[in-house]
């Protein structure tokens, strides 16, 4: 069984349609990519598999389980860590504070290890831990937003975007510590306009246009591929 | 120098109580954005309950030594149960316009005032009605001057609540809760935070301050009526913007700082109490022109 279905989904904005019958699906351990240009549908995706914009009709399972009209709040306990559009850090919070709020679900005790793990990730929150998350950098927020997500310990790990407005060199580290959380034994789903990254990490991908999936394949046959070359790679 | 320290004392007293209100109005106005204009009749129906609590178990008989644990209680059991008809105004009249245009919930509070103050004129009828002073009485010389008994066990009784609700935000779970749906609700949920749950829990907390601030009303003046909550919740709607709308701090401060100033403007004037409100809504107007932000109101830039 896939770790997440989204199956034949459709979501709208009031009267806009902003999903039609979208159907992907993420196995356990997999990092897979959904590209497209601006207005394609990617962050609506992602916001009906965390509960945020729930699909009108269709079905999200994860693990077998319907979660499509589960609310958000609860979707995160049942292993959904989402790093939404824009970072939406607390920015009048401190770091620390941030990243206790992305423990808020955990009743096991065990979220120190999960701090260390972040910190060892990314040694920048640690050293900023008492500093308003507000004040931090563009790339750093990044980083927090990641970070306050890995703290529910979640199976599968929404990412939205993660390389947004960093500067080249952050891109990279963002996405070589995309590639460790997945080897630590996270599901990715990554959304990126970045499509070169995004195909060189994923395994598999999808190609959102207009609210539908038009492609999908492996990463290594979409990175080949004439029609996804000319419209998002620029070859 | 002995109508100084009195007019201070005045001033700051009833500060304490604007201060109560206004952090009820800070607390909602920070997690939804509404103006509860409800909030003042919340605050005169806490006067009530705690009336109700004293007449009924005929507190004003008790020795002192049954007094002190007596009073502990009567607070926590007034805050307790306006408190909960905070929660439920919250549940009928503005969860259900969670989503819909801003001046619907707004002009939806300003109906459950007008509720709130007829159902307390058909009940308690519109004459004053007498409050016993359960504080102690008396005075604390100074030499040059004196201080009475009760402002001092008012001004104690405030700083405790305030100090609470401040670590209760900073310290507790639930306190940081509601820090985060104050700031960004979709991102809340996603860290799992239920968020009808910290709204009504804002509510709560917001009436049972209030209730405080109605007790402590009720024993400072020694008497109540049905539109109690009409003038002081607009002059304590002052403070929580003078201080800031949507700072806790702010809104304690802005609560004294009005206090003081109404204290002042009639011992010092010959103006006397209806000039006050005009000096205190003069001071909301120039406050929302000059900085809006108020005095705490500050943002963090966010990138």
């Amino acid at each position: 069984m896939a770790l997440l279905e989204v199956d034949g989904i459709d979501v709208f904005y009031g009267r806009v349609q902003a999903l039609r019958k979208v159907n992907l699906t993420v196995d356990e351990g997999e990092i897979v990519s959904l590209i497209g240009s601006n207005g394609a549908g990617k962050t609506t995706t992602l916001r009906a598999i965390s509960g945020l914009t729930p699909p009108s009709s269709g079905q999200i399972r994860l693990r077998g389980q319907d979660i499509s009209r589960t609310p958000a709040e609860v979707i995160v306990g049942k292993g959904v860590g989402h790093a939404p559009e824009g970072r939406r850090i607390f920015a009048r919070m401190t770091v620390r504070e941030n990243l206790d709020l992305g423990a808020y679900i955990r009743r096991d005790g065990q979220t120190r290890a999960d701090l260390e793990r972040v910190f060892t990730l990314f040694p920048r929150l640690k050293e900023r831990h008492g500093q308003l998350a507000g004040t931090l950098s563009g790339g750093e927020q990044q980083m927090l937003a990641i970070g306050r997500a890995l703290m529910s310990k979640p199976q599968i790990l929404l990412l939205d975007e993660p390389s947004l407005g960093l500067a080249p060199i952050l891109v990279d580290t963002i996405f070589q510590v995309i590639q460790d959380i997945n080897k630590s034994g996270t599901t990715v789903l990554l959304i990126e306009q970045n499509a070169l990254k995004a195909l060189a990490v994923a395994g598999r991908a999808y190609v959102l246009e207009t609210g539908r999936i038009v492609k999908e394949g492996s990463a290594k046959a979409l990175r080949e591929s004439p029609d996804v070359q000319k419209a998002y790679l620029g070859i | 120098m002995r109508f100084f320290v009195d007019t201070l004392s005045l001033g700051i007293t009833q500060g304490a109580v604007f201060a109560l209100i206004a952090l009820g109005y800070t607390l909602v106005y920070g997690i939804i954005e509404l103006i509860n204009f409800a909030h003042g009749d919340v605050f005169t129906i806490g006067a009530f309950i705690g009336l109700n609590l004293i007449a009924l178990f005929g507190m004003q008989t008790w020795s002192p030594a049954l007094l002190v644990p007596g009073l502990i209680l009567l607070f926590a059991v007034t805050m307790a149960l306006n408190g909960l008809l905070g929660m439920a105004i919250e549940r009928v009249a503005y969860r259900p316009l969670r989503n819909a245009p801003r001046l619907a919930p707004l002009i939806t509070a300003v109906g459950m005032s007008f509720f709130l103050e007829g159902v307390l004129y058909l009940v308690r009828g519109p004459n004053q009605i007498a409050y016993p002073n359960l504080f102690p009485s008396g005075s604390v010389s100074l030499g040059f001057a004196s201080v009475g008994l009760t402002n001092l066990v008012i001004v104690a009784v405030t700083v405790v609540l305030m100090v609470g609700l401040h670590q209760f935000i900073q310290r507790t779970r639930v306190g940081r809760a509601m820090r985060a749906t104050a700031q960004d609700r979709d991102a809340a949920r996603l860290m799992g935070i239920n968020i009808n749950r910290i709204i009504a829990i804002t509510f709560f907390i917001g009436s049972a301050l209030a209730a405080a601030g109605g007790i402590i009303y009720g024993f400072y003046n020694e008497s109540i009526s049905f539109d109690l909550g009409f003038r002081s919740g607009l002059i304590a709607f002052t403070a929580a913007v003078f201080g800031g709308i949507g700072n806790v701090v702010g809104a304690s401060l802005g609560g004294f700082i009005i206090g003081l100033i109404i204290a002042f403007s009639t011992s010092y004037t010959s103006w006397g109490l209806q000039w006050a409100d005009v000096i205190v809504f003069s001071i909301l107007i120039l406050v929302l022109v000059f900085r809006p932000t108020g005095l705490l109101g500050m943002r963090v830039p966010e990138k």
